[in-house]
């Protein structure tokens, strides 16, 4: 039996414990080490040559002289922009002191005749600088004619560090741009190891050290059995409706202990590292015995034009419980493409454990307002890599017509779309593996996942439509709900066994809560009485009122929760978990306990 | 986008210069004088392909004339927007306004030196000084940033604005302290040096072209996002909507050394032409192999050879004023600007 099938069974037993209980500090590191060893191990003894293989060899002296060669191999012709920047440092890093000068050379004639782009995005951002100060820091005094970019080791050096400065205080002032992405979570975590692990300015340690913290409990806090909950600002498909594909899944299972097992070279960095999750956060993450309500406040990404502010504030509204997870954004373009408004994910019917819906809108327009290029190419430019950006079954993206409401586990979501515009229908994604998709004389479509129920009010018709996600060969995985009135909307209930008793219960409760809409162009409204009794009013685009008492979200601090709290512009985290504390102070850039 | 026509090229004794440094040759002057121009390209392919891939295509591309092989001048993949051109003596800089800030070269293309920061982010125009080589103007998302001493430190020049996209700058050809800027709204000028702009009301927004006539200075030309032309005679004070190409998208204009002819294009229009100065615009030509044209040139000592940058069609070239047109490479491209490598 190979090592790596033992520390997989290993693994899957620790798994299925860390499923049950909260373990002990020593339990956790132990299990812990041995996730690790079991990313790691896929890579020990891999022949391909890739940085990750490299980075672990030489880590764990596995054949140094392989090691090198392989370095060579991929040292030829590089690729990937700051995708290269930081396992190549992260390679060079962990073999630095065991490779030879051949090899040692080699990297070094790489940063400076490969000149990797910087990109666009935050993660972008974050790795190129990461990498880019780790970078300058190996090679201090050379002159900009011994760097791709012709600037000198130290303006490299000082560029980045200010850069990482700056987004670190936006993040902990007005909150992320790129937040809470389940596929672009692997991005921060591997640029913020690699100065946790290797920057030799210790103010930068620590701010590396202090964002891994910042960033893991900022998805502990929105975790459930290793899926992100939530809306995200962005998310792949089929991630999207398969929840634990997402790479922070994997995170999850290599920190929380939750998830499935993973050998993702994303992975790789955090195995390596001596990095070691705080307890309080593990504790954040896996401790569902009471349900709670995660409010965040989050950044729009740049806008550059068709806006009136640089970065509108985003609100998140998450309840959370050991069953599932509801939770939203306020709607609206928040972030281009990959957008996921609002979700319900559960812990019944792996892959397919979520319940959403969206309005598949695309245009020119919202792109203009996140890139610099000409409007009318910019579709088919966005769809060349994104490529169901403009397709109208798609299952991601945002909408200028969309809008939510949400309060505990009930959501109230409003549509109110322009005619003409790409896109005229809205859709919900339904699996095809629930228990129950029952379609109630009441109007109500009542779900059983589990032991979580969902009900799903539609305000307008609508038909169902079966869908297959492109890797299904046979019987179709989900059912799409599609509605194709222009002013529409819907009302979803969420509740779980423990919340309510059976299922029956929960589908005669909801006979007797039927949502009233008004639904004219321009006048879009609904009012609606809870299950708990709570009377909500929503008038499209903005008018959220809760028992008569107007909701203004605006008041949102960048996090508040019983474990999380943060307030706007504060530079500061409290952590609190039953008699644990943690404050990150970036201001001052300690952690307090 | 036509900054550099602003001032007279010097072509043959820059081609020595460039062959050298490009193709690392000995050539002397004499053979050097005996080559063709070269053009130069700046080439952004398209967004899908830009970040982490495998495509190194993007960048600065020079030729020979009547050559179809591009020779890439820049060094890898850099989402490239426009050109500069600092030309003073035997001293010549060349710049590139990319998505990873703004990129110089003093050696004509052999190495390149990123003057800008974090802070400018993208810039998506350059326009140095021809004065001064130390003071430099650029167009990004987020504003006008000005440089007065050679990249080191950049100032952001706002005043007056009332939106941040900034997409083009040209500098005005009788005084380089008034420059002309397409913001959001509106065009906006400043006549010192961007420590004040001031919006020139042209009725119309989304400016996406400028040009000042190269003989008549007064005369002041603007495209606009499915608004056509507008044309003032009077430098600014007056904007008159062109006959032709109205509600039109337009990416480009362009004009032949004396004034002859002035070029149009944009999406989806095929390149017209005005002989009137800009008022009448006539449509020339359209090719179905791509949707827009990006970038015109027009050949400063022949007025007939006219060149189009195409979005995914490459490059075009006419010898004829535009009765005639052959592919001149680059296809695939989306070809922001093109330029005479003096």
């Amino acid at each position: 039996m190979k090592m790596s099938s033992i520390i997989l069974i290993n693994f899957l037993f620790l798994w299925n414990v860390s499923l049950s209980q909260q373990m002990s500090r020593e339990g956790y590191l132990k299990a812990y080490a041995d996730r690790a060893a079991y990313v790691t191990a896929a890579f020990d003894t891999a022949s391909n040559a890739s940085f990750n293989t490299i980075a672990t060899r030489y880590a764990h002296n596995s054949d140094i002289g392989l090691a090198d060669s392989m370095l060579l191999e991929v040292l030829k012709d590089p690729k990937g922009d700051m995708f290269w920047m930081f396992p190549c440092m992260n390679a060079y890093l962990q073999g630095k002191e065991k490779m030879s000068p051949a090899a040692k050379s080699a990297v070094r004639t790489a940063w400076k005749t490969y000149a990797p782009y910087r990109g666009d995005t935050e993660n972008h951002w974050a790795m190129y600088y990461a990498s880019l100060f780790i970078a300058a820091e190996q090679w201090p005094g050379l002159p900009g004619s011994e760097w791709y970019n012709g600037r000198s080791s130290d303006e490299n050096r000082m560029e980045a560090k200010e850069y990482i400065i700056h987004w670190i205080k936006v993040t902990t002032t007005i909150g992320q741009g790129e937040f809470d992405s389940p596929d672009y979570f692997p991005e921060y975590m591997n640029a913020m190891l690699l100065l946790a692990e290797f920057a030799q300015d210790p103010q930068m340690k620590q701010r590396g050290l202090m964002m891994l913290d910042y960033i893991l409990v900022d998805f502990a806090a929105e975790h459930l059995e290793g899926q992100y909950l939530g809306g995200f600002s962005r998310i792949y498909e089929p991630a999207v409706y398969k929840p634990l594909n997402s790479v922070a899944s994997a995170f999850a299972y290599l920190y929380f202990g939750t998830g499935q097992p993973s050998q993702t070279g994303w992975l790789t960095y955090a195995a390596l590292s001596s990095y070691r999750l705080p307890q309080i956060i593990y504790n954040i993450a896996t401790d569902r015995s009471r349900p709670y309500v995660e409010r965040e406040r989050k950044r729009v990404r740049n806008v550059i034009r068709f806006g009136e502010e640089k970065n509108p504030p985003v609100y998140k509204y998450t309840y959370i419980t050991k069953d599932y997870g509801i939770g939203s954004l306020q709607g609206g373009i928040l972030q281009p493409i990959q957008q996921h408004t609002w979700g319900v994910r559960y812990t019944y019917g792996y892959p397919y454990t979520t319940i959403f819906g969206l309005h598949p809108y695309y245009s020119s327009l919202e792109l203009g307002m996140f890139f610099p290029e000409e409007l009318k190419p910019l579709i088919a430019d966005v769809v060349a890599s994104k490529g169901t950006y403009n397709n109208p079954d798609k299952w991601t993206g945002s909408s200028p017509y969309e809008r939510t409401f949400q309060y505990l586990n009930t959501l109230v979501v409003l549509y109110d779309i322009a005619p003409g515009t790409s896109t005229g229908h809205i859709d919900g994604f339904f699996p095809a593996n629930l228990e129950q998709r029952l379609v109630d004389s009441s109007g109500w479509i009542i779900c059983k996942a589990g032991d979580t129920y969902v009900g799903w009010y539609p305000l307008q018709d609508y038909e169902w439509i079966a869908g297959k996600s492109p890797d299904q060969k046979e019987e179709n995985d989900f059912w799409r709900l599609r509605s194709h009135k222009l002013q529409n909307g819907y009302v979803i209930e969420v509740r779980s066994k423990s919340e309510i008793g059976s299922f029956e219960t929960f589908a005669g409760r909801l006979r007797s809560h039927v949502p009233k809409g008004v639904l004219s162009p321009g006048a879009v409204s609904v009012r609606y009485t809870t299950l708990d009794n709570e009377k909500m009013f929503f008038a499209f685009p903005d008018i959220r009122k809760l028992n008569g008492k107007t909701i203004d979200l605006s008041k949102t601090k960048l996090f508040d929760s019983p474990f999380l709290h943060a307030e706007v512009g504060s530079e500061m985290l409290s952590l609190t978990y039953k008699n644990l504390r943690r404050v990150l102070d970036f201001k001052n850039l300690r952690i307090v306990e | 986008m036509n900054q550099i026509l602003a001032y007279p090229i010097c072509r043959l004794c820059l081609v020595a210069t460039l062959a050298f440094a490009v193709r690392g040759e000995t050539i002397n002057a004499e053979k050097a004088q005996q080559e063709s121009a070269r053009m130069f390209a700046a080439v952004l392919l398209i967004r899908g392909t830009a970040v982490g891939g495998n495509i190194g295509a993007y960048g600065v591309y020079v030729r020979n004339t009547g050559d179809s092989n591009w020779t890439k001048i820049t060094r890898s993949n850099v989402i490239s927007f426009g050109l500069g051109l600092f030309k003073q003596g035997t001293t010549r800089r060349h710049y590139l306004a990319a998505g990873n800030g703004l990129h110089r070269s003093t050696d004509a293309g052999q190495t390149w030196r990123v003057l800008t920061c974090w802070t400018t982010e993208e810039i998506l125009c350059v326009v140095p000084d021809p004065v001064d080589s130390a003071m430099i103007y650029v167009a990004t998302p987020f504003g006008v940033f000005k440089t007065t001493d050679d990249g080191i430190t950049w100032d952001r020049k706002m005043t007056g604005f009332k939106k941040w996209f900034i997409q083009r700058i040209i500098m005005d050809k009788r005084d380089r302290h008034t420059l002309y800027a397409a913001s959001e709204d509106d065009i906006y000028m400043t006549t010192n040096g961007g420590a004040q702009w001031s919006p020139m009301r042209v009725g119309a927004a989304e400016p996406l072209a400028l040009l000042q006539h190269p003989t008549k200075p007064n005369r002041l030309l603007a495209g606009f996002e499915e608004n056509g032309l507008r044309y003032s005679p009077d430098h600014g004070t007056t904007w008159i909507a062109a006959k032709g190409l109205s509600g039109s998208t337009i990416y480009t204009i362009s004009a032949s050394a004396d004034g002859t002819d002035l070029y149009a294009a944009g999406w989806k229009t095929g390149l017209w032409r005005s002989e009137d100065g800009g008022l009448v615009w006539n449509h020339v030509w359209s090719n179905p192999a791509f949707d827009a044209i990006y970038s015109i040139f027009v050949d400063p000592t022949d007025g007939q050879h006219v060149f189009v940058g195409s979005v995914g069609g490459g490059v075009y070239e006419s010898h004829d004023r535009g009765k005639t047109w052959r592919s001149a490479g680059l296809v695939g491209g989306q070809i922001k600007q093109i330029e005479l490598y003096p």
